[in-house]
C-alpha cells in the first residue's frame, strides 16, 4: 500500500467522522423536539483496490445517514393524537356547560328552584304580608334569572363551538395540500439527512391535523404518507380532496370530504378537535332541549295556577311567568314584567280575603307534581340534567385521562427509541471525535514519511 | 438486551406528568380539606347527584318548615293567650252573676255590676281584635282588619289561613272569630243581655243568665283546648322539621362528606412528594455525559 493511499484513507476517515460530528450535533441541536426522530451515521469500509496482489482498503465511507423511524408506532401515535384531542376538547368543553349551573351554591338552577318554592312556603305564614310576597318574588325573579342566564351561556356556548368548527375550515385544507406537498418532495429527494427533516416537518403537520380531526396514516416504503379521515383517502402522494366543515340547515355540524361535485359525510369518524367540539356540541343542544322543555312546562303549570287565583287587591292574576316563543325558552324566561315590584299582584288567594292562600298551596304543590314532560318533577328534572351533564364531563374526564394516558406511552415508547439521548450523543461525538484525531496523525505520519522520502531522493 | 435510553424528551416529559399528576392530587385534597366534601360538582358524582340534590333540596324544605311553625307558633300563642284571658273574663261575669242573682242585693248594687259586666264585655271585644304584627288572630282570612267592631259586629270570615309546616301539613293559624266568640253561644250578646238584665233590676233575667255565661265559659274552653291542640302540633312539626333538616344534613355528609382531618394529613404529605419530586427533577435535568466532558 501506498504512502498516497494511506494519505487518502486517512482523509475518508476525516470526512466520515466530521460528517458523523454533525449528525451528532444536529441530533443534540433537535434534542429537546418531541417530533424529531434522531438520525445515525451508517458507515461502510470503501472499495478496496488490488495492491501487489492483495485487495488493500481504502478508508470508509458514510454509506447512509438514516432517520429512526417505525411506520407501525407512527401510525398509531397519530390516531392515538386525535383520540386524546377530541376527548379532552369535549372534557373542556363540558365543563365551561357544568360550570353555567353552579351546582353547589344557592344560585344554581336547582337550589334557585327550591328558594322560589321555600319563599312560597314561607307565605303561607301570613299569605297577605307584602314582605313575604315581596321576597316570593324575588326568588321568583332570581330562579328566573339563573335559569335564563344557564340556558343562555349553553345557547352562547353552542354559537362559539359552531364558529370554532367552522374555522377549521382555514388550517386542515392548507394542511392536507403542505403533506401532500411533502410528499412529493421525499419521495424524489433520495435519502439523505435533508429528506429525513422534510419527513420530520411533514409528520409534525400529520401530528397537527390528527389533534385538529383525528386522522389515520399509512406511511409507505417509498417515505410518502397517506392520510385518511373516516375511510376517505384525504391525501395520498401528491394529491389531496378538500374537507369541508360546516353546520347544516337542519342545525347538525357535519364533516365532508369533498367527491366529484358532492361530499361525502364522514361525521361520524371525525375525531380530534373538531369530533370533541362536534360531540360536546350535540350534548350542549340536547341540554338546552332539555331546559326549554323545563321551561315551557314550569311556566305553564305555575301561570295555570296563578291566572286562576286572585291578587290582594282581588284582581284576578295573569302569569307569573313569561317566555319568548320564538328560539330558546329557557334562554328568554323571565318573571312577567308587569310583576316587577308589584307583591300584591301575586294570586295567592281563592277569593276568600287577602289571607286565603288556597292557590299559594296550590303553587306549592306543584313542587311534588309531576308537570315537566308530564312525567318528572320540576326539580328531579333539573337535578337530571346537572347528573346527566356531570355524568358526561366525568365520562369526557376519564375517557380524556385515558387517551392522554395511552398517548403519553406512545410517546415515551417513541421518544426511547428515536429521541436523542445525550449520553449517547456525547459517547458518539467522543468516539467520532477521536476516530478524527487519529485519522489526523495519520495524516501527519504519512506526510512526514513522504518529506523523508522525497529529502532521500 | 438492548441498552436502556434516556432521551431528554423522554425524561422532560416524564418529569412534567409526574409534577402535574401530583399537583391535581394537590389541587383534590385542598378542596377536601376546606369544603369538607368530596362532591364540588355533578362531575364529581354523576351517579350521586339526583339524590345529594334531592337531599339539599330536601334540607331547605325542612329548614323552611323549620321557620314556618315558629311564626305559626307565634301567632298560635297570641290566640291562645287571649282565650285564656277570655276564659278568666268569663269566669268573672260568672261569679258577678251569680252575686248579683242573690235576691238581697238592691238595684244600686246590681247597676255597679253592670258597669262592671260591661267593662268584661268590652275588653272581651278587645280580646277578640288580638293581633300579632297588625294581622288579627280572630278573622279568619280576612285578617287585615279588625274581626269585631266596637259594638262586637264580625268582620272577619269562615276561611281560615293556614302554613305550611310539612310537606303535606299545613296547620290553622288563624281562628274564625265568629265561632270563638259568636257562634253557637253569642258571648257578646250573652253579657248585653246580663248587663241590661242587671240595670233593669230583672232577677228572672238575672238568673237565667249565670246559665248562658256557663255555656259561655264552656265554649271558650272548647277553643282553648282547640288553641292547645294546635300550638301541640306545631311544636311537633317544628321538631320534627329540625330532626328531617339534621337526617337530611346527615345523609347528603355521608354520601358526599370526607374526613377533613385525614384530607389535611394527605395534603401535608403529598406536598413533601412534590417537594421531593421537584429536588429529583432539578437533580436528574444536571446529570449528563456532556456535563462531564472537559
Amino acid at each position: 500500500m501506498s504512502l498516497l493511499a494511506t494519505l487518502s484513507s486517512a482523509h475518508s476517515a476525516l470526512r466520515a467522522n466530521s460528517t458523523a460530528m454533525s449528525v451528532t450535533s444536529h441530533n443534540v441541536a433537535n434534542s429537546t423536539n418531541a417530533d424529531f426522530s434522531r438520525r445515525r451515521v451508517e458507515l461502510t469500509p470503501s472499495l478496496p483496490v488490488i495492491s501487489g496482489g492483495r485487495y488493500v482498503g481504502t478508508g470508509v465511507d458514510v454509506s447512509q445517514i438514516s432517520r429512526m423511524s417505525d411506520r407501525i408506532l407512527g401510525g398509531r401515535r397519530v390516531v392515538q393524537q386525535g383520540q386524546a384531542s377530541k376527548s379532552s376538547t369535549e372534557q373542556k368543553s363540558l365543563e365551561i356547560v357544568q360550570g353555567l349551573f353552579d351546582e353547589t351554591g344557592t344560585l344554581g338552577v336547582r337550589g334557585a328552584l327550591d328558594q322560589f318554592f321555600s319563599r312560597l312556603s314561607a307565605s303561607t305564614a301570613d299569605p297577605a304580608d307584602l314582605g313575604l310576597r315581596s321576597s316570593v318574588l324575588a326568588a321568583a325573579d332570581q330562579f328566573a334569572s339563573t335559569l335564563r342566564n344557564a340556558a343562555d351561556g349553553v345557547q352562547t356556548q353552542i354559537a362559539t363551538l359552531d364558529d370554532q368548527i367552522v374555522e377549521f375550515n382555514n388550517t386542515i385544507n392548507p394542511k392536507l395540500a403542505e403533506i401532500a406537498n411533502l410528499n412529493l418532495r421525499i419521495r424524489g429527494g433520495g435519502g439523505d439527512i435533508g429528506m429525513g427533516d422534510l419527513a420530520d416537518r411533514r409528520d409534525a403537520i400529520i401530528k397537527d391535523l390528527a389533534k385538529q380531526v383525528g386522522v389515520r396514516v399509512d406511511f409507505k416504503t417509498d417515505g410518502t404518507a397517506t392520510v385518511f379521515l373516516g375511510s376517505q383517502t384525504v391525501v395520498d402522494g401528491g394529491n389531496h380532496r378538500e374537507v369541508i366543515v360546516q353546520i347544516s340547515s337542519s342545525n347538525a355540524a357535519q364533516v365532508l370530504v369533498k367527491a366529484g361535485g358532492s361530499g361525502l359525510d364522514i361525521t361520524a369518524h371525525v375525531a380530534g378537535e373538531v369530533g370533541g367540539y362536534i360531540s360536546s356540541r350535540e350534548k350542549s343542544v340536547d341540554y338546552l332541549n332539555q331546559l326549554d322543555t323545563f321551561a315551557v312546562d314550569f311556566a305553564s303549570a305555575v301561570n295555570g295556577v296563578h291566572s286562576t287565583g286572585k291578587d290582594r287587591n282581588g284582581t284576578i292574576g295573569g302569569n307569573l311567568f313569561t317566555y319568548s316563543p320564538l328560539g330558546s325558552a329557557a334562554a328568554t324566561f323571565t318573571l312577567n314584567s308587569t310583576m316587577t315590584g308589584r307583591p300584591d299582584l301575586l294570586a295567592f288567594s281563592g277569593g276568600s280575603g287577602k289571607g286565603d292562600g288556597s292557590k299559594l298551596k296550590a303553587m306549592i304543590a306543584l313542587k311534588d307534581a309531576t308537570v315537566v314532560a308530564a312525567s318528572t318533577q320540576p326539580g328531579t328534572w333539573l337535578s337530571r340534567i346537572e347528573a346527566q351533564i356531570g355524568q358526561d364531563a366525568a365520562t369526557a374526564r376519564d375517557r380524556a385521562e385515558q387517551n392522554a394516558s395511552m398517548l403519553a406511552d406512545l410517546d415515551s415508547l417513541h421518544s426511547q427509541l428515536h429521541g436523542v439521548d445525550l449520553d449517547e450523543e456525547a459517547a458518539n461525538l467522543v468516539t467520532y471525535q477521536m476516530a478524527y484525531q487519529a485519522a489526523a496523525k495519520l495524516v501527519t505520519v504519512a506526510d512526514r514519511l513522504l518529506g523523508n522520502l522525497l529529502e532521500t531522493i | 438486551m438492548e441498552p436502556i435510553r434516556r432521551t431528554t424528551v423522554f425524561q422532560r416529559e416524564r418529569t412534567v406528568n409526574n409534577l402535574a399528576a401530583v399537583k391535581a392530587q394537590i389541587t383534590q385534597a385542598q378542596v377536601e380539606a376546606t369544603t369538607g366534601t368530596s362532591v364540588n360538582s355533578a362531575q364529581d358524582a354523576p351517579e350521586l347527584w339526583v339524590t345529594v340534590s334531592r337531599l339539599r333540596s330536601e334540607t331547605t324544605d325542612q329548614q323552611r318548615y323549620a321557620k314556618n311553625s315558629q311564626y305559626a307558633q307565634a301567632i298560635l300563642d297570641a290566640g291562645e293567650n287571649a282565650l285564656s284571658q277570655s276564659g278568666n273574663l268569663l269566669k268573672r261575669a260568672h261569679e258577678l252573676a251569680i252575686q248579683a242573682a242573690n235576691p238581697t242585693l238592691n238595684a244600686a248594687a246590681r247597676k255597679n255590676v253592670a258597669a262592671e259586666v260591661d267593662q268584661i264585655r268590652t275588653n272581651l271585644i278587645n280580646l277578640a281584635n288580638t293581633q300579632v304584627s297588625g294581622r288579627y288572630v280572630f278573622a279568619g282570612t280576612n285578617y287585615d282588619q279588625a274581626a269585631f267592631s266596637a259594638t262586637g259586629t264580625y268582620q272577619g270570615n269562615g276561611t281560615l289561613p293556614d302554613t305550611q309546616v310539612a310537606r303535606n301539613q299545613h296547620v290553622s293559624t288563624g281562628y274564625d272569630g265568629a265561632a270563638v266568640f259568636t257562634g253557637t253561644v253569642n258571648t257578646f250578646q250573652i253579657l248585653s243581655d246580663l248587663s241590661t238584665a242587671l240595670q233593669t233590676n230583672n232577677s228572672t233575667a238575672i238568673a237565667a243568665a249565670v246559665g248562658d255565661v256557663s255555656d259561655a265559659i264552656d265554649q271558650n274552653a272548647t277553643w282553648l283546648q282547640e288553641a292547645g291542640n294546635r300550638s301541640r302540633s306545631v311544636i311537633d312539626a317544628g321538631d320534627l322539621a329540625e330532626q328531617m333538616t339534621l337526617v337530611a344534613q346527615k345523609a347528603a355528609e355521608n354520601l358526599t362528606g370526607v374526613d377533613q382531618a385525614s384530607a389535611f394529613q394527605r395534603l401535608i404529605s403529598l406536598r413533601q412528594t412534590y417537594e421531593s419530586a421537584l429536588s429529583v427533577a432539578a437533580a436528574t435535568g444536571r446529570d449528563n455525559l456532556f456535563a462531564r466532558l472537559g
